[in-house]
C-alpha cells in the first residue's frame, strides 16, 4: 500500500523523469481507476459527487498539465478517466520505444523491467495514433474504443454511460476496430 | 479520403456487417454495382473484422504484462505465458504455418545478457539435444531473436506436475511408483549423458493430460559433468530456489554430483508417496541459515511414520509403505552422497523388485525378510509344500514303529520333534510380523538335510522323496546350488537301490535338467533332459506328462541352434498331444505353436504359417477372441506373415494383439510392449517412420521401466530406434543407438546365437546399412 508521502515521492520522482517511479504508481493507478469506474457505473447514491481518488487527479493533473479538471457528469468522468489512462500508458510506452530506437533519451535500467500491460509498446504507440486519426473523423467511435480499451468497460457498460443501445455499441466498436486496424496496417491517410 | 466518402463507406460497411458472410457478397454486388474501387475497399475493411489482435480486449485484461505474449519469434507466434523461471520465461506457441503445432518457447528474460546466463542457455540447449528419451521433453528447434535474445524451443507438454497428477487422480501407490520409475529412466540417460539435472521436482516433471506419460523438463541448471570450457568456479553451482529438493551438498554449495539427482529423486518420491516433503523447512520467515540446517542435519521421518502421523491418510497406507518403501525412500535421503544408492539405475531396481515382490536391497538382507518375502508371493504353494513335508514326516513316524521300539522310540522322538522343530522353525521364519534375527532358513533346511540323511539311510525310497521336497523349498528360497546338490544325492539315491527305470527317476531328472537350465548349466540340462525322455521312452510312458520334458528340452536345443533336433522333439510332442488330447485342445495349440516358432527361428516359414494358423484357431475356439492367449498367438502369426510379404494382414493381425493386450493387461505391460515393437519394426520396413514412432516411443518407455539395461527386447527397441533415426537420415542420433543395441545383442545371447544374428542383420537392414 502506498502512503500519501510515498505517491508524492514518486510523482516527484516521475516528474524528474524517472520512468521507475510511474512502474511503481501504476498498479495502484489501475487498482484505483477500476475502482472509480465501478462506483460510478453504480450510480452512487445522488449528491454523492464524481471524485477521483487523490492519487489518480494528481496524476491526471500533472500528466495533462492542467491546473484542474471538471467534470459535469458520468459520461465526462468515464472520459476522464479513459484519457488518463491512455495518456500514462502510452507516454509510458513511447519512453521506451524512443529508447530502444536511441533517440536521446537516457537508458533505462532494462533489468526486471516489466511493463505495465501486455500490449506492447510499439502497438500502444501505434494505437495512440490511429486513435488521434479516428478521432478526427468519428469523435464517438474513438470514444467507444478508448473507454473499452483503456477503462475495461464492457459494451452493456459503454451503452449505459453514453446512454445509447447495447446494439449501437457493439456495431460502432465493430467498426471502429476494423478502422483502426486498417489504421495500424499502415496503408492510407485521410481526410 | 475526404469526410463525405469516409461517411459512405462507414455506413455501407455497417450494413454489409449486418449480413451474414453468405449473404455479403450479393448486397455488396448491390451497393456498389460498377465501382470497384468501392467494392476492395469494402471488402478489405469486411476482411479486418475477422482479426483477433490487442484491441480486442482491454489494457486490464489479466494476462499480466509480458511483452513477448502475442511476438513472432523465428518461425513461431507467442501466445501466452506458461511460466516464468530465474533465467527467463517459457511461452506456449505455435508454427506459424501451422497453427495446430503446439510448442514451449524458453526465452531469456529482457536484460539478461550476461555471459554465464547465456552459457547455460547454450549448455541446455546441447543437453537436451543429445537426450532422446520418451520420458524427456524435446528440443525441437533453438534460434537468436531479431534483438538478439537466444530462445529454445521444445515439445509442449500439456500436463500438470507430477504429484498433482497422481494426487487429483487418487492413484494407488503402485500406479505412482510406476510413474516414477518412468521418470527415473529418464534421468539414467541424462546421467548416462554425464548431466545432471540438479533441479528435480514435480513441478518439472509434467505428465500428459492426454496421455499420461511422464515427461522431464527444464535441463536449465542442469550440469554438463564434464569440464567444458566454462570455468570451474559455476561448477560449484549457485544456491537452487527450491530448497526442498535440494541435496545437502547443494544448499551447502559443494560438488553436485549424480548422486544430488538420487536425493531429489527421493524427495519426489517421498512426496508421492506420503503427499508430504521430508524436511520440514518451517514458513518462509524462518532464516535460511535454519532452512540449510534442518537439510543438512535433521532426518526426515520414515514415510509411514509420517503417514501415521496425518489424520486423513488411510490406515493401510502408513502399513504399505513400511518396510520396503521406507527403506528405499531413506535410503535415497541420506544426508552422504556415499551411503544413496549409487545410481539411480540402482534406485529403479529396488523399486521394481519390490513391485516385484522380490527383496529390495535396502533392507537388511536377512534370510528370514527373504523368505517371508517368499512366503507372500507363495502363499498358497508354500502351504502345500509345508503339508508334503508333514505327510513325510509322518511317513516316518509310521514306518518307524516296526523296529526296536524303545531305541525306536528314543529316536523317533528325536527325529519327530527335529520335523516339528523343523516345520515350525520354517512356519516361523515364514511370519512377515517376525522379527528375523538370529534364525536363518538356511541352516535350518542344511541341519535337517544332514538329519534326513543320517536317520533315513536304511530307507531310501523316502530319502530320496524328502530330498527332492528339501531340493524344492531350497530352490524356492533362492539356494540353487544347495538345491542341485540335494537332487543329485536324491536321484544317486534313488539309483544306488532302486533297479533300472521308475517313473520317479524320470521326474527326478526331469526336474533335475530344469534346474540346470534355470541356472545356466546348459550341457548338463541337456544330459538330465535327455536322459529323462529316454527313460520314459523305455518305460513306455509317453503320456502328456513326458511332454513337458521333451518341450523342455526342445525350447534348449532350439536356443543352441541345434534345431534339428529340437524339431523332432517338439513334433513328438505334438503327436502325443494329439493322441492325449485331440485336435482342439489348447495344449495342443500350445505344442504347435512351438514348433511353428521354432520354424520361424529357422526361417521356414512356409512351415511356420499353417502351424501358427492352427495355434491361433484353436485358441480362437477355445478362449474366445478377446483372450491373450489369442493375442500371443496374433503376434507370432503376424511375423510370420510379414515374412513371407503378406504385409497388410501382418499389420491387421498386430493391431488387433495390441488392442487385445493393451485391454486384457494394461497400456504398460511388457507384452503390450512386445506387440508394439513388433509392429513398429514392421512400419519401419515399410518405410512408414511416422506411424512407427508412436508405438516405438510408447514401447520404449515401458522397457526402461520394466527391463534392466542388458535385457535382449530393450536392446531390440533400441536398435529400432537407431533403424529409425538412420531412416530419417540423423547419421549422428542413429549412430550411439545401433552401436549399444548391436553390443547388448551380441552379448546377451552369444555373438554366434541364431537369434543375435537375426536381430542384427534385420537391424542393419532397417537402418539402410549395406
Amino acid at each position: 500500500m502506498l502512503t500519501r508521502s510515498d505517491v508524492t515521492r514518486l510523482l516527484d520522482e516521475w516528474g524528474q523523469g524517472d520512468p521507475d517511479a510511474l512502474d511503481q504508481l501504476m498498479p495502484a493507478v489501475f487498482d484505483e481507476v477500476r475502482g472509480l469506474a465501478r462506483r460510478a457505473l453504480a450510480r452512487e447514491a445522488p449528491g454523492h459527487t464524481l471524485q477521483p481518488t487523490a492519487l489518480v487527479h494528481e496524476v491526471y493533473l500533472r500528466l495533462s498539465g492542467r491546473r484542474s479538471v471538471q467534470w459535469k457528469n458520468r459520461d465526462q468522468f468515464f472520459g476522464f478517466l479513459a484519457d488518463l489512462m491512455r495518456r500514462i500508458l502510452v507516454d509510458h510506452a513511447r519512453r521506451r520505444h524512443a529508447t530502444k530506437r536511441g533517440s536521446g533519451v537516457p537508458d533505462l535500467p532494462l533489468d526486471d523491467f516489466l511493463p505495465l500491460t501486455h500490449v506492447r509498446d510499439p502497438d500502444l504507440v501505434a494505437l495512440d495514433d490511429a486513435l488521434g486519426r479516428l478521432a478526427r473523423t468519428d469523435p464517438r467511435k474513438c470514444r467507444i474504443v478508448e473507454l473499452h480499451f483503456f477503462v475495461g468497460l464492457s459494451q452493456d457498460e459503454i451503452a449505459d454511460v453514453l446512454g445509447v443501445s447495447r446494439n449501437t455499441i457493439v456495431r460502432e466498436m465493430r467498426k471502429a476496430k476494423i478502422w483502426l486496424r486498417r489504421h495500424l496496417d499502415g496503408e492510407e491517410a485521410d481526410g | 479520403m475526404t469526410p463525405a466518402r469516409w461517411q459512405e463507406i462507414d455506413e455501407l460497411l455497417g450494413r454489409a456487417l449486418d449480413h451474414t458472410a453468405a449473404d455479403r457478397p450479393r448486397f455488396l454486388d448491390g451497393s456498389c454495382g460498377d465501382d470497384r474501387g468501392l467494392r476492395r475497399e469494402l471488402e478489405r475493411l469486411l476482411a479486418l473484422d475477422e482479426r483477433r489482435d490487442f484491441l480486442d480486449e482491454s489494457v486490464f485484461s489479466v494476462h499480466a504484462a509480458d511483452p513477448d505474449v502475442g511476438r513472432r519469434i523465428g518461425p513461431y507466434e507467442t501466445r501466452a505465458l506458461l511460466g516464468r523461471g530465474g533465467m527467463g520465461a517459457v511461452y506456449l506457441a505455435v508454427r506459424q504455418d501451422d497453427y495446430t503445432q503446439q510448442v514451449a518457447l524458453k526465452l531469456i528474460k529482457r536484460g539478461m545478457d550476461s555471459d554465464e546466463i547465456l552459457r547455460r542457455f547454450a549448455a541446455e540447449r546441447q543437453i537436451l539435444a543429445d537426450l532422446d528419451h520418451p520420458n524427456v521433453a524435446r528440443l525441437l528447434d533453438g534460434g537468436t531473436t531479431d534483438d538478439g535474445r537466444p530462445f529454445l524451443v521444445m515439445e509442449y507438454v500439456e500436463g500438470e506436475p507430477l504429484d498433482r497428477y497422481c494426487d487429483d487422480r487418487a492413484l494407488s501407490v503402485r500406479r505412482r511408483l510406476e510413474l516414477f520409475l518412468d521418470v527415473c529412466s529418464a534421468v539414467e540417460l541424462a546421467h548416462r549423458n554425464l548431466v545432471v539435472h540438479r533441479d528435480l521436482k514435480p513441478g518439472n516433471i509434467l505428465v500428459g493430460k492426454a496421455d499420461g506419460i511422464p515427461k522431464l523438463l527444464d535441463f536449465g541448471v542442469a550440469k554438463l559433468l564434464e569440464p567444458g570450457p566454462a570455468d570451474v568456479a559455476t561448477a560449484l553451482g549457485r544456491r537452487p530456489m527450491t530448497l526442498h529438493y535440494a541435496s545437502p551438498e547443494q544448499v551447502r554449495g559443494q560438488a553436485v554430483t549424480t548422486a544430488s539427482d538420487v536425493y531429489s529423486l527421493g524427495v519426489v518420491l517421498y512426496q508421492l508417496l506420503t503427499c508430504r516433503l521430508p524436511n520440514d523447512l518451517g514458513d518462509p520467515d524462518t532464516a535460511e541459515d535454519e532452512k540449510v540446517r534442518r537439510i543438512t542435519e535433521q532426518d526426515p521421518r520414515r514415510p509411514s511414520t509420517m503417514a501415521r502421523a496425518r489424520a486423513d491418510a488411510p490406515r493401510q497406507l502408513a502399513r504399505r509403505l513400511a518396510g520396503d518403501l521406507d527403506a528405499i525412500v531413506l535410503k535415497a535421503l541420506r544426508k552422504e552422497p556415499g551411503r544413496r544408492y549409487g545410481s539411480v539405475e540402482q534406485l529403479a531396481e529396488d523399486l521394481r523388485r519390490h513391485l516385484a515382490g522380490r527383496p529390495v536391497t535396502a533392507r537388511a538382507g536377512t534370510l528370514g525378510y527373504r523368505a517371508g518375502k517368499f512366503a507372500r508371493r507363495h502363499r498358497r504353494g508354500l502351504t502345500a509344500a509345508v503339508l508334503a513335508l508333514i505327510a513325510l514326516a509322518s511317513m516316518v513316524l509310521l514306518r518307524g514303529q516296526a523296529l526296536d521300539q524303545r531305541e525306536r522310540a528314543v529316536r523317533e522322538h528325536e527325529r519327530v520333534s527335529r520335523v516339528t522343530d523343523f516345520l515350525s522353525g520354517v512356519m516361523d521364519t515364514f511370519d512377515p510380523d517376525q522379527t528375523p534375527g538370529e534364525l536363518t532358513v538356511l541352516a535350518i533346511l542344511d541341519r535337517n538335510r544332514e538329519e534326513i540323511a543320517a536317520s533315513l539311510a536304511d530307507e531310501p525310497r523316502l530319502q530320496a522323496d524328502l530330498l527332492d521336497r528339501l531340493g524344492a523349498v531350497y530352490r524356492k528360497l533362492g539356494f540353487f546350488e544347495q538345491a542341485r546338490d540335494v537332487l543329485e544325492e536324491s536321484l544317486s539315491v534313488s539309483r544306488r537301490h532302486v533297479a533300472g527305470d521308475e517313473p520317479e527317476v524320470a521326474l527326478r531328472l526331469n526336474n533335475l535338467g530344469v534346474l540346470c537350465y534355470d541356472h545356466g548349466d546348459e550341457e548338463k540340462a541337456v544330459d538330465y533332459l535327455r536322459q529323462a525322455i529316454e527313460m520314459r521312452r523305455r518305460l513306455g510312458q509317453e503320456g502328456p506328462e513326458s511332454v513337458r520334458s521333451l518341450n523342455n528340452l526342445a525350447t534348449l536345443l532350439m536356443h543352441r541352434g541345434e534345431l534339428a533336433e529340437a524339431e523332432e522333439l517338439y513334433r513328438r510332442g505334438v503327436d502325443v498331444r494329439i493322441r492325449s488330447y485331440g485336435l482342439e485342445h489348447p495344449y495342443l495349440a500350445t505344442s504347435l505353436r512351438s514348433l511353428g516358432n521354432l520354424y520361424w527361428v529357422a526361417g521356414d516359414f512356409e512351415r511356420a504359417e499353417p502351424l501358427l494358423r492352427r495355434a491361433l484357431e484353436i485358441r480362437r475356439a477355445a478362449y474366445g477372441p478377446g483372450h491373450t492367449e489369442v493375442a500371443a498367438a496374433l503376434d507370432k502369426l503376424a511375423s510370420v506373415l510379414d515374412a513371407v510379404g503378406r504385409g497388410d494382414e501382418a499389420e491387421a493381425m498386430w493391431n488387433e494383439a495390441l488392442a487385445v493386450r493393451r485391454t486384457k493387461l494394461g497400456r504398460r505391460h511388457v507384452l503390450v510392449a512386445r506387440t508394439q515393437k513388433n509392429l513398429a519394426e514392421y512400419l519401419l520396413g515399410q518405410g512408414e517412420p511416422a506411424s512407427a514412432a508412436p508405438l516405438l516411443e510408447a514401447a520404449l518407455a515401458t522397457f526402461y521401466r520394466e527391463k534392466p539395461a542388458g535385457d535382449w527386447e530393450r536392446a531390440e527397441a533400441e536398435g529400432l530406434l537407431g533403424a529409425y533415426w538412420a531412416r530419417l537420415g540423423h547419421a549422428a542420433r542413429a549412430g550411439p543407438c545401433l552401436e549399444t543395441a548391436y553390443a547388448t545383442l551380441a552379448q546377451a545371447r552369444g555373438e554366434q546365437s541364431i537369434y543375435s544374428r537375426k536381430a542384427l542383420r534385420r537391424l542393419r537392414e532397417l537402418a539402410g546399412e549395406p
